[in-house]
């Protein structure tokens, strides 16, 4: 087990947080980086329109003759300006830089207007400094119009909103990580509870369900679903348990009865009459052969696949059924007639389909007063394969139990080989393997058992038909 | 010693009848329990081996029913079944001894001979002392229809006493059957016992079944009469 740390770790929750705020980060990161770029050109484009409009304004002065000395500022900004000739004599300045060198050579004739950096203003400022940088005056007294201006307000300004964004994303961010931290944990906290249930659910607790959350999302479905397989693993649980205790009672009857006569005889020493013993003990080791041989071909029929994931020989059934009653010992007393008509293909190995008739044959004749009747037919894509005899019938309540394994009815517990009760729960087995039903039906006298097998001569069955035999099962 | 064994496995019950009478047993055998249910009420047997999965009646109701009509011969059931309840059930109704099939011939002879030794006694699996019921198994006292709820220890004092009815038992015979070795205190703690047990199983019904015997005892008699 994973200690809590590596599990905290490891765990969907904590991936989900971090994705989550790690995704909220990088966009804001984004958005506030062209925030700040888009904010600082703003304004830097507000300030170079101002300087620009401002260098116009004194350029028309010029233009017209009426440039006073010292030129009128607004005294707030940190702003300036200064007008030269062509020989660069200095022909007005604002009020903050009176006296001052030139800012920079005249401008050649005919350029347009050029904004710069300069590295130094001359009101001895530390932050970017522009410069505006237009011609004017006229063809004979060429004039060239410097206007500067600094960037401190919009740098102070771009600084401010830095600073918020770099206290106020980690803030978000903390509130985005909490606020998933918190919803996924409330959406998993029936999974953990679902999770610790199921851990605790062993081979020996299928009893156990797991607690479904109300309401129909997915993790309900997912209950809901899970306690639908252990539904499932219970009752195979409980079948093979069953089986088990069945089967194990079955072969301690025999084994109990052999050890019994054994002993027995010898204890008696001479006076045994060791012919009768011996009698006696091949009559249970036949019982426990005839046992150890239903349940093993119980088990290799229980690890077939169903009969599309296979290709079984095709066999006649007549074929198999008159071996079989020809070869078939029967009790004294009891006639067994048959009725077959050619062409009853199905497909089914050979031994299976011989156990099947043999099973129903034996079982029949076990019960049967006198007569005992087979009859093979085909018919709407179906083989039928009909046994009946004259004894005492299976009562409706006990027709779907008889096809289990280990059943036997009490009435045939008192018949001297009563068999161990699995022949017609290999019949069952065979034929749903071949994709066949089989059923007890109605008849006046006596037990009547049908089974049904797809018949096998290349046309397909007639859906109605098999329903027709199902519904005899239920 | 005449014996009854009810099995029907017919080559099981032949040789145990071989080997049995070969003992020295006389041997009768049902091969049902209906038929062992009337040959058991027809004879006095000294023992009945029994299997418990026999058709009509099966063992636990024919012992069940032997019992209730005071048939107290010594029980043996066999069965085939190995789950540890099906013997706890067999013997808690009222079965003496169990043995799980396939057994050994010679331990099946030297359990009979046992239960012989133990004879036709009376030894019920529920104790009753006129309408007072008291199940050791599932460790109910109900007196009537009442259900009566009692301490560990009043328990295993009445148990003790309904085991001897109408006989005096005195304070020792209790401590020393009811209290283990290490218990060092004072002997008056049965009478402590005694008349909790008193307020609980006479004094609700106005009975007075546990009688004081001043200087010898105590004695259990049936309250109605």
């Amino acid at each position: 087990m994973p200690s809590r740390r590596a599990r905290v770790m490891g765990s969907v929750r904590l991936r989900t947080t971090l994705a989550a705020t790690v995704i909220v980060a990088v966009a804001l990161c984004i958005g506030s980086a062209i925030l700040i770029s888009r904010f600082r050109a703003s304004l830097d484009h507000n300030r170079r329109s101002a300087a620009v409009v401002r260098a116009a304004d004194i350029a028309a002065l010029a233009g017209g003759g009426r440039l006073p000395p010292v030129l009128g500022l607004p005294t707030q900004d940190a702003t300036y300006a200064q007008v030269i000739d062509s020989s660069g004599q200095v022909v007005a300045a604002s009020a903050n830089i009176a006296g001052q060198a030139p800012l920079g050579p005249p401008a050649p004739p005919r350029s347009t207007v050029e904004v710069k950096r300069i590295a130094r203003s001359p009101l001895d400022q530390d932050s970017r400094q522009m410069l505006v940088v237009l011609p004017a005056g006229t063809a004979a007294r060429p004039l060239t119009v410097f206007t500067g201006y600094s960037l401190v307000t919009s740098d102070f300004a771009v600084r401010d909103v830095t600073l918020g964004l770099l206290i106020g994303l980690p803030l978000l961010l903390l509130v985005v990580a909490g606020t998933s931290w918190m919803i996924i944990g409330r959406a998993l906290r029936p999974i953990e509870t679902i999770r610790a249930e199921a851990s605790e659910i062993t081979s020996l607790g299928l009893h156990r369900r797991l607690p479904e959350p109300p309401g129909d999302d997915e993790i309900a479905r997912l209950a809901a679903t899970m306690n639908h397989m252990l539904a499932r693993l219970e009752a195979a649980h409980d079948q093979q348990k069953d089986f088990v205790a069945d089967a194990s009672h079955e072969l301690r009857s025999p084994l109990a009865s052999l050890r019994a006569q054994l002993e027995v005889g010898l204890a008696g020493g001479s006076a045994t009459d060791w012919e009768t013993t011996v009698v006696g003990a091949l009559a249970e080791e036949a019982r426990l052969e005839v046992m150890v041989r239903d349940l093993l071909l119980l088990a290799r029929l229980d690890q077939t696949p169903r009969t599309h994931d296979r290709i079984d020989p095709v066999i006649d059934l007549i074929d198999i059924t008159r071996t079989d009653l020809a070869a078939r010992p029967i009790r004294a007393g009891i006639a067994v007639a048959a009725d077959l008509c050619g062409g009853a293909v199905v497909r089914m190995p050979k031994e299976l389909a011989r156990r099947l008739v043999g099973n129903l044959v034996d079982n029949a004749s076990r019960h049967a007063s006198h007569h005992v009747s087979v009859t093979v037919a085909t018919r709407d894509g179906w083989v039928a394969l009909t046994v009946q005899d004259d004894g005492p019938g299976v009562a409706p309540a006990d027709r779907g139990r008889v096809f289990e394994r280990f059943t036997r009815l009490d009435d045939a517990r008192a018949f001297e080989e009563g068999g161990a009760g699995l022949g017609l729960a290999i019949v069952k087995d065979i034929v749903t393997r071949h994709g066949g039903t089989v059923a007890f039906v109605d008849c006046a006298v006596g037990a009547r058992v049908e089974v049904r097998l797809p018949l096998a001569d290349g046309t397909q069955p007639v859906p109605g038909a098999s329903e027709m035999a199902a519904s005899h099962t239920r | 010693m005449r014996l009854l064994v009810i099995e029907d496995e017919k080559r099981l019950a032949g040789a145990l009848k071989r080997g049995l009478e070969a003992e020295g047993f006389a041997v009768d055998v049902a091969l049902d329990g209906q038929q062992g249910d009337w040959l058991a009420a027809e004879n006095r047997y000294d023992a009945i081996v029994m299997d418990i999965m026999v058709p009509k009646l099966n063992g636990y109701q024919l012992c069940a029913r032997l019992r209730e009509r005071g048939d107290w011969s010594p029980i043996l059931m066999l069965t085939a079944k190995d789950g540890e309840y099906d013997e706890a059930e067999a013997l808690d109704t009222g079965a003496d001894d169990y043995l799980s099939k396939p057994f050994s011939y010679v331990v099946l002879l030297a359990r009979i001979r046992a239960l012989l030794r133990r004879g036709r006694m009376r030894r019920p699996a529920v104790l009753t002392c006129g309408d007072l019921i008291l199940d050791p198994a599932t460790r109910r006292c109900t007196r009537g229809r009442v259900e009566i709820d009692l301490t560990g220890r009043e328990f295993a004092v009445l148990e003790y006493m309904m085991r001897r009815p109408g006989e005096v038992v005195t304070k020792s015979d209790i401590l020393d059957h009811v209290w283990d070795f290490g218990f060092d205190g004072d002997p008056n703690v049965v009478e402590v016992h005694m008349s909790a047990l008193r307020r609980k199983i006479d004094r609700p019904f106005a009975i007075n079944s546990i009688e004081t015997l001043r200087g010898s005892g105590y004695r259990l008699i049936d309250g109605d009469a």
